[in-house]
Parts: C-alpha cells; sequence; structure tokens
C-alpha cells in the first residue's frame, strides 16, 4: 500500500492517455459483457422448471406438424410426468413489426407443464369459458397497452386464419412474452386438421432425461411423424442457430475485440514504460529491485484496465437491469453475476498482459545503460 | 579519517562492446577509500569516471578484476541481492538531480525508505531530519518543476543520506548548475563529510570541486594517475 500513491501520481502523470486507455477498456468490455450476456439470454431457458421439461416435435422439421394422437401416446410412455400440446401459430397484431410468440394451447392440461406461468383463478375460470379467449404475458400487455376485455385480431402468417381473441387474464412469469389461445377454437377454423406442432412433457428429474428422451422418440421411430425430443435449452438452442453459429460469431467478435484491446492497451503502455526509462534505473540505481519496479508499471496497468473494466462491467449491469429489447428472445437483459465477474476479469487480463511485457522490458535494460541514456 | 577500506577496487577492468569493436574503458585500475574519506575521482570526459562509481554502486559490472565495497564482493551478488546492497550501503547523486518528477520533494526523499520496514511516522521523521540538514524544509511540499536546479540537486542529496548509507556517490553533482548552486552543493557535501563523517566519492571533471575533497585520484584513458599540475593548483586554490 505504500507504494499507491506514487502508483497513482505516476497514473495521472498523462491523464489524457490514462483516461482514453481505461475509456476503450471500458468499450471493449461492455461489448464483451454485451454479447455474452445476449448469447446466455438466447441459450438459457426462463424459469427452473425448465430443466426437465422435454419438448417433442417432427424429426424432419418444426415446420412439420405433429398428428394430435401423438399426444397420448407421449402420455403413455414410461417416464412422462404430464405433457401438453403446444402450437406455435405465428401471427401478428395490425402490423408485421407486433411480431410476438403466440400459442395454441390445450388449456385442461397446459398448466400441468407450464405451472410457473402464472394466471389468476378468476381470469382462468373467464379464458377456460370463453371459446375465442386468451391471455397474454404482462410484459406483452405492457408493450401493447392491452387489458383484459380487449378484442384482438391476429394476423396469422402460417394458417389461412385471422383468429379474433378476447383478452381474459394477464399471467405473470419468467417469461411473459406470450398470448396462448385456445387450440380448439384454431382447431374448428381451420376444419380440424388435427395436427400440433410441439408436444411438451415434464420428466421427474435430471437422470430421466436422456432415458425418456430416447423412449419417446422410439415410440414414433418408423412411423409418418417421427420426433425429436430435445430440452427446453437445447429446443431454443435450435432456434438461435437458425441464424447460424451464434456461439461461434460471439466467441470471433469477443477475441478479435481482446485483441484490438490487448494492441491499445499495451501501445499506451509501451509509450508509458518509454517514457518512464530513465525513472526507473533512478529507483533501481536507490536500490528497488527490478520486480519491484516492474510491479510499480504493472500496477498502473492494472489500474488503468480495473478501471476500465469496473466501468465497461457496470455499465450494463445497470443499464439493462430491467430491460426488455425484445419481448421473444430477450424478455430480459438482465447481466448474470457470473458474466460481469468474467468481463472484470477480462479488463485485469488485459491490464496484466498489457502491462506485462513493457514492465519487463522496464528493467531488463542494464542501470548504468539507462542512465547513460538518460 | 577511519582505516578500514570502505571501498576496494583491485585490478579492474572494463571494456564496453561497441558493435564488433570493444573499447576497454578501465585497464586495470586499483582503488581504495577508506571510511570517512572525500575522495574525488577527477579525470576529462570520456576517462571512465562514471563507469568507476556504477561499478562501486553495484549498477554495471567489471570485466575483469574484484570490486569490493562495505565488505561485499559485488561481482559475485546477484541483482536482487545487488538491488540490497544499493539500498543499504550507497547514497547516489546524479548530474541531473533525476528526481521523479511527480512526487514532492519529501516523497522523492522518502523514496529509498519505502524500501525499509520503517513505519510512515518514522519514515516523516527521516525525511524531515534530510530535509533539515540540506536546509530544504520549508520546501518539502514543493514539486521539483517548483524548485531552482540547486534546489533540486539538495532534494536529491537528502534522498541519497535519507537511509544513512555507508557511501554517497556524487556523479558531476554540480556539473548542471551555475557557480553560487555548486558551492552551496559541494560546501554541503563537505559538511556532510566533516560534521556527519560521511564517506562520499565524488567525480567530476572540475578541479574546483575536487577541491573540497580529501583525497583526489586522477583518472585518464581508463589509467589511475597522478594529478596534472594545472589541475592540482586549482583544486589546492580553493
Amino acid at each position: 500500500m505504500k507504494y499507491l500513491p506514487l502508483v497513482l501520481r505516476n497514473l495521472f502523470r498523462n491523464k489524457r492517455r490514462s483516461g482514453l486507455t481505461a475509456f476503450a477498456v471500458a468499450i471493449s468490455v461492455f461489448l464483451v459483457v454485451v454479447l455474452r450476456t445476449a448469447l446466455h439470454h438466447l441459450e438459457t431457458p426462463p424459469s427452473e422448471q425448465s430443466q426437465f421439461r422435454l419438448v417433442a416435435h417432427h424429426a424432419a422439421s418444426l415446420q412439420n406438424p405433429l398428428p394430435e394422437g401423438h399426444v397420448e401416446k407421449v402420455r403413455a410412455v414410461p417416464g412422462v410426468l404430464r405433457a401438453t400440446p403446444m402450437t406455435w401459430f405465428g401471427g401478428y397484431w395490425k402490423r408485421f413489426e407486433n411480431f410476438f410468440a403466440n400459442f395454441e394451447i390445450d388449456a385442461s392440461t397446459w398448466w400441468d407443464v407450464f405451472p410457473e406461468q402464472r394466471l389468476p383463478e378468476d381470469q382462468k375460470r373467464g379464458f377456460l369459458a370463453d371459446p375465442q379467449g386468451c391471455f397474454v404475458g404482462r410484459a406483452l400487455s405492457e408493450e401493447y397497452g392491452w387489458k383484459i376485455g380487449d378484442r384482438i385480431v391476429l394476423t396469422g402468417t402460417l394458417y389461412p386464419l385471422d383468429p379474433e381473441l378476447n383478452v381474459q387474464g394477464i399471467y405473470e412469469g419468467p417469461d411473459s412474452t406470450w398470448l396462448l389461445f385456445h387450440r380448439k377454437y384454431a382447431e374448428e377454423s381451420l376444419g380440424r386438421p388435427g395436427r400440433v406442432g410441439t408436444i411438451w412433457f415434464l420428466v421427474a428429474g435430471a437422470a430421466d432425461v436422456g432415458p425418456v428422451s430416447e423412449r419417446v422418440d422410439a415410440r414414433f421411430r418408423n412411423s409418418d411423424a417421427e420426433t425429436k425430443t430435445e430440452t427446453e435449452k437445447s429446443f431454443q438452442l435450435s432456434f438461435v442457430e437458425m441464424m447460424g453459429d451464434v456461439r461461434a460469431i460471439v466467441r470471433w467478435v469477443v477475441g478479435f475485440v481482446a485483441l484490438t484491446m490487448l494492441l491499445v492497451a499495451g501501445n499506451a503502455m509501451a509509450m508509458a514504460a518509454r517514457e518512464r526509462l530513465q525513472e526507473a534505473a533512478v529507483l533501481r540505481a536507490l536500490g528497488f529491485p527490478p520486480a519491484r519496479v516492474a510491479t510499480l508499471l504493472l500496477a498502473e496497468a492494472m489500474l488503468v484496465a480495473g478501471l476500465g473494466g469496473a466501468i465497461g462491467t457496470a455499465l450494463p449491469v445497470l443499464l439493462f437491469w430491467n430491460f426488455t429489447p425484445q419481448p421473444i428472445w430477450f424478455p430480459t437483459f438482465r447481466v448474470p453475476t457470473e458474466i460481469g465477474l468474467t468481463g472484470f476479469g477480462f479488463a485485469l487480463a488485459l491490464g496484466l498482459l498489457a502491462g506485462g511485457l513493457p514492465s519487463w522490458g522496464l528493467v531488463r535494460r542494464p542501470i548504468a545503460q539507462a542512465l547513460r541514456r538518460a | 579519517m577511519g582505516s578500514s577500506p570502505v571501498v576496494s577496487l583491485r585490478r579492474v577492468t572494463k571494456t564496453f562492446h561497441r558493435d564488433t569493436l570493444e573499447v576497454p574503458v578501465l585497464r586495470g585500475i586499483d582503488l581504495e577509500t577508506s571510511a570517512g574519506d572525500f575522495f574525488a575521482l577527477m579525470g576529462p570526459s570520456g576517462s571512465g569516471k562514471s563507469t568507476v562509481l556504477n561499478l562501486i554502486a553495484g549498477i554495471d559490472r567489471p570485466t575483469s578484476g574484484e570490486v569490493r565495497v562495505a565488505g561485499s564482493d559485488l561481482a559475485s551478488m546477484s541483482e536482487t541481492d545487488l538491488a540490497k546492497f544499493r539500498a543499504r550501503h550507497v547514497g547516489f547523486i546524479f548530474q541531473m538531480y533525476n528526481l521523479i518528477p511527480v512526487l514532492t520533494a519529501e516523497e522523492n526523499v522518502a523514496l529509498p525508505l519505502l524500501l525499509t520496514p520503517l513505519s510512515r511516522k518514522e519514515r516523516r521523521e527521516h525525511v524531515e531530519t534530510a530535509l533539515g540538514i540540506v536546509g530544504l524544509t520549508d520546501r518539502a511540499k514543493h514539486f521539483p518543476r517548483q524548485l531552482s536546479g540547486g534546489q533540486e540537486q539538495r532534494v536529491a542529496i537528502a534522498r541519497a543520506i535519507v537511509t544513512d548509507p555507508t557511501l554517497l556517490l556524487a556523479d558531476e553533482p554540480t556539473g548542471d548548475l551555475d557557480a553560487v548552486s555548486a558551492t552551496e552543493i559541494l560546501e554541503l557535501l563537505r559538511r556532510l563529510n566533516a560534521e556527519f563523517g560521511k564517506t562520499i566519492l565524488l567525480v567530476t571533471h572540475d578541479p574546483r570541486a575536487a577541491g573540497y575533497a580529501r583525497t583526489r585520484r586522477f583518472l585518464d584513458k581508463g589509467v589511475l594517475g597522478e594529478m596534472p599540475a594545472s589541475f592540482a593548483a586549482t583544486a589546492a586554490a580553493r
């Protein structure tokens, strides 16, 4: 600690350079944290419940529906606790820009599998009693200003149907960005095609996930509609992967950001080291061991990087604490603690690398030679 | 003047390498300084004076020969041990003062004390004493840029004496000063030697500065010899 005043004085010796370097580190950490947070929210299912929730869909493509008879057959598979059909309707409200998650559900079984989506009992009764009823998530209702009693007309994009729906309830839950309406209404309006998009079901625990998935898929093997069963997380990821290998893209971007920042910070520290060559030689002539002189410069680099890292981490944490950038993919954009810590660690590692080499160079030159050069 | 040798150089050579060229700077010199001496090493530019000082301070190594300071054989010491040796035994005074510009006078003086186990209070007391000796107590909070050249050199002397080292090494300490300031610095060095018994090794090309020393040797082309008559007369005339 007794060296801190010296380190701080040196740090503020060239305020503009230190400030700009810290700012550059802050931007890079901000980018890294935001990108990793985006990936995290894309990959992570929103609730605890979803750990043991599996989804079966057509093996060929999500575009292909499954026969509704599959639902009962899934329920009969050993290890399946409860199952419910759920079909992506793919409608929008008024304008195509108002595109959000809307599903046809079987109201009698849906809450067996999605208990975390809470709808008040009176609203649930209202929904069950109204064939054209729907209920919407809190976040979605706030985005579009919907309230109970409103009439919503969706425009279908996958099916020749524009359902006219009455808002009977507003649910709360980990993902409150959906609109859900009766599957029966869609089925009857479309002439009872008897299709379901996906079948969601629960298993008892983590050990059942693999075996039960295999049993379900085995049940429909060599049928007209083979299934592919996935965990909710993996299912969610498959949507992400439709955009390309997002994880690889994020990794590359993070890698390039890190490399660029390493060069920027390294250059700044190299300049500081060059300016400090004479003083380093003087300190060593006074009896400071080489490692301590190097550590003083390294500490400067770490402080600049740490400051940038703190700003770059704190900014997205505060900015996105209660932020919904996009209701379907990013109902929340809160920065997870581990990503925040990683961002800060990334900054410190940057400081270590950027400061390490110049610090070593500073004390590598013989003292007499450095003094003569000065 | 005491009798035990604080500095002892035996058959010391030093050769610098400039690309493929070998430049011999010291050609087998023998030199001895006793505790309490005020020793001036004179010589023209390029004669090897500063190299001798660097070897004694342990910031350079001889090509051959033995360098013993305060009982230690410097040639056999590691860089870390040499740093410890300098912190304990050597106070360095440079021609260009070499103060740290972002630190105040008292913070500059306190620098060598950071290497000691002294408490903050003890360090402050040592700094006050050192600044008192050089007469700069009232400039303690000033930064180097706020001081004159002479004052800067006095701060540098305070920094050199603050740990009470065995040996003070001064490399052309008046080389960048006007005549008045130079006299003040030389008087201060003389006082440190006379009143406080500090062993001082002064390197200078100025015979007038060398006149303040008790012992004077002349180095020319890497060889120690007698002082030329003109130099000796000037030194004696001080």
